[in-house]
């Protein structure tokens, strides 16, 4: 038996989890008539992601030879290829020369990460979309953004890798240990490109888009906030101290997020909110991924406050500026995630320019910033583009009023009439 | 026939209730509403966006009595529901041409 099997294991559960909690706490965020789209967006996105992945997604990410540190080689992966091993009919992972931990661990742990990004986006495109055009949208999401970015970071000879090319240029490669570029910023950049493209719902800024359930965001919120320390501890690959120190960052960061957000808060609207609070903890998750490992416990909370306070502040762009960035994507991940590697080539222990590191890792989190966000938003908008253009995202504008449940999928999410107005009609 | 509508604050309805039921009312409907008048609502703040609901919860009694016991209706209503506060809220009486009751076929007085 291997542990970090185990641990990794674990932590992929811990991990979709995460993503679960992340996709109920937008489903609350959502009105009554739009509740089971944006389940559909959070459960279609994960499925989706998932089948692509095991099919060539995992090996344009991480596996064989690569295409110039861009992107990896999809056939040498395909359905599992270069991870699998029958013994006795049954089939078990490939244990890499040199490696700690099977490959298949690391294709689940992986996956499940993926499986956050495209849920974080979807929180961007509530109520207006067809849930056709975002299940074929997470296809070539996958494997066009995420799965090159994930190459560029994460892969040993990606880009901005501890060893790749554009590291070795620069003199430091681009720590960003559980994703804050990864997955938060490419899924921020990528929402607030489709969100210029889709345009806004049809009453933004008009008529209150309220929450219908803070009862079940709160919930979410808190399934994410559990779950998440696995997914931080994870991307150590290790049952190791380290992994124990990154899951008590996750938490310094969170909780200095939430008092940010709730200060905020207090002083703006003289209430301390539940919305503010569970906005303050995914704002610290945002900005703790990068440097979880690499952050004194005093940065780190420091870190995780100025996280909360910014992406509370950030909030309000969305109507100054008005795009419709339904829950927020871009404040919260978008923003927490560049705080977060900013503040790793700030205040990293080793290498943080405030830290007498010099300037090299600052500039090489500046590079993947940078990087993240012109792959991420480049590529989402010609995709976002190519599908308006052809399958078109949005629901008719009358539906968007009826709503989308019962427009796009002929469901109700909630059904509290006293007296029924459906007749039965026939059975299939 | 009169009836007697009452829209009175959530908090008032047992009240209301154990007062008409002493009076000697055997029926009534309730219904939810909102509405203002000199209460207005308040505001909720959620993550950036104020917004204003000028509308509060209300309950609406309706009550059928005969010409005479109108009156006496009202005096009860009032008494059990006032706080003294704004948004406490109105009654009013009102004509019936016919009264009905479904099961037996009686009408008007005897339907009571």
């Amino acid at each position: 038996m291997n542990i970090t099997t185990v641990w990794l294991l674990v932590a992929s559960v811990l991990s979709m989890l995460t993503t679960v909690g992340v996709g109920l706490y937008y489903m609350g965020l959502a009105r009554v008539k739009s509740v089971l789209n944006m389940g559909m967006l959070m459960l279609g996105g994960i499925v989706t992601t998932c089948l692509v992945w095991v099919l060539w997604a995992w090996s344009l990410a991480f596996g064989g030879s690569d295409v110039v540190g861009v992107v990896g080689d999809p056939a040498s992966g395909f359905l599992l290829r270069d991870s699998i091993a029958l013994k006795n009919g049954a089939f078990l992972s490939v244990m890499p020369t040199g490696a700690s931990y099977p490959r298949l661990a690391d294709v689940l742990f992986e996956m499940t990460v993926a499986c956050l990004a495209v849920v974080l986006i979807s929180g961007a495109l509530a109520e207006r979309i067809k849930f056709s055009a975002w299940a074929v949208f997470v296809v070539f999401w996958v494997n066009i953004v995420y799965a090159p970015v994930a190459h560029m970071l994460w892969s040993r000879s990606g880009l901005l890798s501890a060893t790749g090319p554009l590291s070795q240029a620069l003199g430091s490669g681009a720590h960003d240990l559980a994703g804050s570029g990864v997955v938060w910023l490419s899924a921020a950049v990528s929402a607030l490109a489709i969100v210029l493209i889709i345009g806004r719902r049809r009453t933004f800024h008009v008529t209150p888009l309220k929450p219908h359930s803070l009862t079940l965001s709160f919930f979410g919120v808190a399934l994410a906030f559990v779950g998440f320390m696995g997914f931080v501890a994870g991307h150590v690959h290790s049952g190791n101290g380290t992994a124990v120190y990154t899951v008590l960052s996750m938490l310094l960061a969170c909780s200095a997020s939430c008092w940010g957000w709730l200060m905020i808060d207090r002083l703006r609207n003289r209430h301390f909110t539940a919305l503010g609070a569970i906005s303050g903890i995914l704002s610290g998750m945002a900005a703790v991924c990068a440097a979880a490992d690499s952050l004194n416990p005093l940065w780190t909370v420091l870190i995780g406050f100025i996280a909360g306070v910014a992406c509370s502040s950030a909030v309000s762009w969305k109507y100054r500026l008005n795009y419709d960035d339904s829950f927020d994507v871009v404040a919260i991940a978008g923003v927490g995630a560049v705080i977060g590697l900013l503040a790793n080539g700030l205040f990293a222990q080793k290498g943080g320019l405030l830290t007498g590191g010099g300037v090299g890792l600052l500039v090489a989190e500046l590079v993947e910033i940078v990087v993240v966000f012109l792959w991420a938003g480049v590529w989402t908008a010609v995709i976002a583009f190519v599908l308006e253009k052809t399958v078109g995202w949005r629901i008719a504008d009358r539906d968007e009023v009826l709503g989308v449940d019962i427009a796009d999928q002929g469901e109700k999410g909630y059904d509290f009439e006293t007296f029924s107005n459906s007749v039965f009609k026939e059975a299939q | 026939m009169k009836i007697v509508t009452a829209v009175i604050k959530p908090e008032c309805l047992d009240a209301c209730k154990t007062a008409l039921a002493q009076a000697g009312v055997r029926g009534m409907t309730l219904t939810s509403v909102s509405g203002f008048g000199q209460e207005v609502g308040h505001s909720e703040v959620y993550r950036g966006a104020r917004y204003n609901s000028d509308l509060i919860t209300r309950v609406r009694i309706d009550v059928v009595s005969a010409d005479e016991d109108a009156d006496t209706l009202v005096n009860v209503l009032v008494e059990a529901a006032k706080t003294g506060n704004d948004g406490d809220g109105f009654i009013w009486v009102a004509p019936l041409d016919r009264v009905v009751r479904i099961n037996t076929g009686d009408e008007n007085e005897a339907a009571l």
